[in-house]
């Protein structure tokens, strides 16, 4: 359905997009993850041809989008970062709008209609779009992306200025388009990318560093042998008994009650029985566990880690002797986009990032 | 281009800076056109057939109105993201421009219009020369499709509709001036040749003259073309940048 080839955006002032590809298939919603300025709204700008790039391809249902701009938007709903709204237009009269403006044909009010009402701004219909607060004005947004029954959406950010309540609508909905239609999300707020994309693409500084299943990233996070225990009793008696236990690595406390005399605590366990033998060996100290669960990596953390491990992969480029360097790179090339070298580094370290050496005392403050 | 048209007359009418200017713009043409019959008594005794003051005073008018016209054309578009929504819709620059261009200039159109009624009461108290009439508002017309085309060209440099107006006026008051230094004595003949080629006063007059050629047509036409030109090629640079 989507597919993108070694795309590439120079600004004058860097580069935004570097060589990145993958592909998107029908019926897949996929989330674009990475820090800001990563250079995942200059990709869905790409994508709905917004701007142009500077190399690549990119292709959907095999047009290219420079050479078959009316073919390609026709197929594309768009929800920018900013809902492009106009403020002295009221919320019908701008849906309206936007119908005419894709060339939609059909019921225009009847479809309208529904689509207002499946957002949930039905009530706001005749209200001008500048009274709106900001999660009405994103829901016309999402809106004005859905008209025409689009085969792709694209969202960036959709659920932004969203309350607890709609934020969790929206996410019900975009799972439901995502039945039949394509969507490619874009969100700093992890859980939800996780809860519901199928695939997560995670961006760093222009390149793709990790694409996977959000239960595969967590996985590449490596092995998590962590407890989280809640635990009733004398904070000493706790601390004695953790470390007298061959199965536990290290631990913390991450917070605890004085008063109730409850404590959080975050062990680091080594066996497979571990949870079971800590278990036992509270209950016969006469200190009763509240909860006793295996810790879960999130999507921040394997975020932390990629985006880190990179970073780390740079720096230690950069601290290798000169002599040595000058072995490893061609100097004819450009500095910054020194090299294979890199590239390999990167690669080796999403494959096996358990491998790349980040401190155990860093790993266990996540 | 019928859908961006629309929204864009419409847009007009649907906040108070369209009715205000209308009544601006109406205000100044009643003055004028007491300032007509008033002449008309005084100097011949009885209502003349033309509205010269009211002609008269239409290029400096438009100078002015135009660019509070033009301005937010493409500069509020930038400035609240809504030209990521176009340039995303299945419609091409080209299309989009003169979607804009046609919205501005009705708009221009309907102010025009309402002077109608002037001639309506020259036609009831007089017997006006229709055909001169006629010409006058075709070298009105002409003369705002150019600057609202230039109007439309200066919103699309910037981000601010502010910034547009200010460009738009001066630029059109320079030319207005402008004949006046044109054939000064002092410059030279190529220079004054080339200068009047901008002189846009000089083509408008010609709408005046007893004979008609086709210089002033293809003067206003191809500008007007030129310019919404250039409206597309910028937009399409930005997206290269």
């Amino acid at each position: 359905m989507i597919e993108i080839s070694n795309l590439t955006k120079k600004y004058h002032t860097g580069i935004a997009v570097d060589g990145i590809s993958f592909s998107v298939d029908k019926g897949e919603i996929v989330g674009l993850l990475g820090p800001n300025g990563a250079g995942k709204s200059t990709t869905m700008n790409i994508l709905t041809g917004y701007l142009s790039y500077t190399e690549g391809s990119v292709k959907i249902d095999g047009l290219e989008v420079v050479d078959h701009p009316k073919a390609v938007k026709k197929k594309i709903g768009y929800l920018p970062e900013q809902p492009p709204l106009y403020p002295n237009m009221t919320v019908y009269d701008y849906l309206k709008f936007v119908y005419e403006l894709k060339k939609v044909k059909g019921n225009k009010k009847e479809e309208l209609e529904t689509l207002m009402e499946t957002v949930n701004i039905s009530d706001m219909k005749s209200r001008l779009i500048k009274n709106l607060s900001k999660g009405y004005k994103q829901r016309v947004g999402l809106a004005a992306a859905m008209i025409g029954d689009p085969e792709i959406l694209i969202l960036d950010e959709p659920t932004v200025g969203l309350d607890p309540v709609q934020i969790i609508e929206i996410r019900n909905l975009i799972k439901e388009l995502g039945q039949n239609k394509t969507v490619i999300l874009n969100s700093h707020i992890l859980p939800e990318v996780s809860a519901i994309c199928d695939r997560i693409i995670i961006i760093n500084k222009g390149k793709i560093i990790a694409s996977d299943t959000p239960a595969n990233l967590t996985k590449m996070a490596g092995e998590d042998n962590r407890l989280h225990i809640i635990v009733n009793g004398n904070l000493d008696d706790i601390k004695a008994l953790l470390n007298r236990t061959d199965e536990v690595v290290n631990f913390e406390v991450e917070c605890t009650d004085e008063e109730q005399m409850v404590h959080q605590l975050l062990v680091g366990v080594a066996g497979e029985d571990a949870s079971a033998v800590l278990f036992r060996a509270f209950e016969e100290q006469g200190l009763v566990i509240r909860s006793l669960a295996p810790h879960e990596v999130s999507l921040e953390e394997v975020f932390v880690k990629l985006v880190s491990s990179e970073e780390q992969a740079e720096e230690a480029l950069e601290k290798i002797p000169e002599e040595q360097f000058e072995d490893m790179v061609d100097f004819t090339q450009e500095d910054d986009e020194i090299p294979f070298v890199a590239e390999e580094t990167e690669e080796e370290m999403i494959k096996t990032p358990e491998e790349t050496e980040i401190p155990d005392d860093e790993n266990g403050e996540v | 281009m019928k859908a961006i048209f629309k929204r864009e007359f419409k847009s007009y009418f649907t906040s108070a800076g369209g009715y205000l200017f209308l009544g601006i713009f109406l205000l100044a043409m009643g003055i004028s056109f007491v300032g007509d019959i008033s002449k008309s008594f005084t100097y011949y005794q009885y209502p003349t057939t033309a509205m010269k003051t009211l002609f008269r005073s239409m290029p400096l008018l438009l100078s002015i109105m135009i660019p509070l016209i033009t301005m937010g054309s493409f500069a509020d578009e930038k400035k609240h993201k809504t030209d990521q929504l176009l340039l995303t819709s299945p419609n091409s620059v080209t299309s989009i421009v003169f979607g804009k261009f046609f919205g501005s200039f009705s708009f221009v159109a309907v102010c025009l219009a309402t002077t109608l009624l002037y001639v309506a009461v020259f036609c009831i108290y007089g017997t006006p020369n229709l055909m001169l009439t006629v010409l006058a508002y075709l070298a009105v017309i002409l003369m705002a499709a150019l600057y609202t085309a230039i109007g439309i060209f200066f919103s699309s440099l910037t981000e601010s509709s502010l910034i547009a107006a200010i460009i738009g006026v001066v630029t059109f008051a320079v030319l207005y001036f402008f004949g006046g230094f044109v054939n000064l004595p002092v410059l030279p003949k190529v220079v004054s040749n080339v200068l009047s080629v901008v002189d846009i006063t000089k083509y408008y007059n010609m709408f005046y003259s007893e004979l008609l050629s086709p210089q002033p047509f293809v003067y206003f036409i191809s500008l007007t073309g030129l310019f919404l030109f250039l409206t597309v090629r910028v937009i399409e640079a930005r997206r290269w940048k």
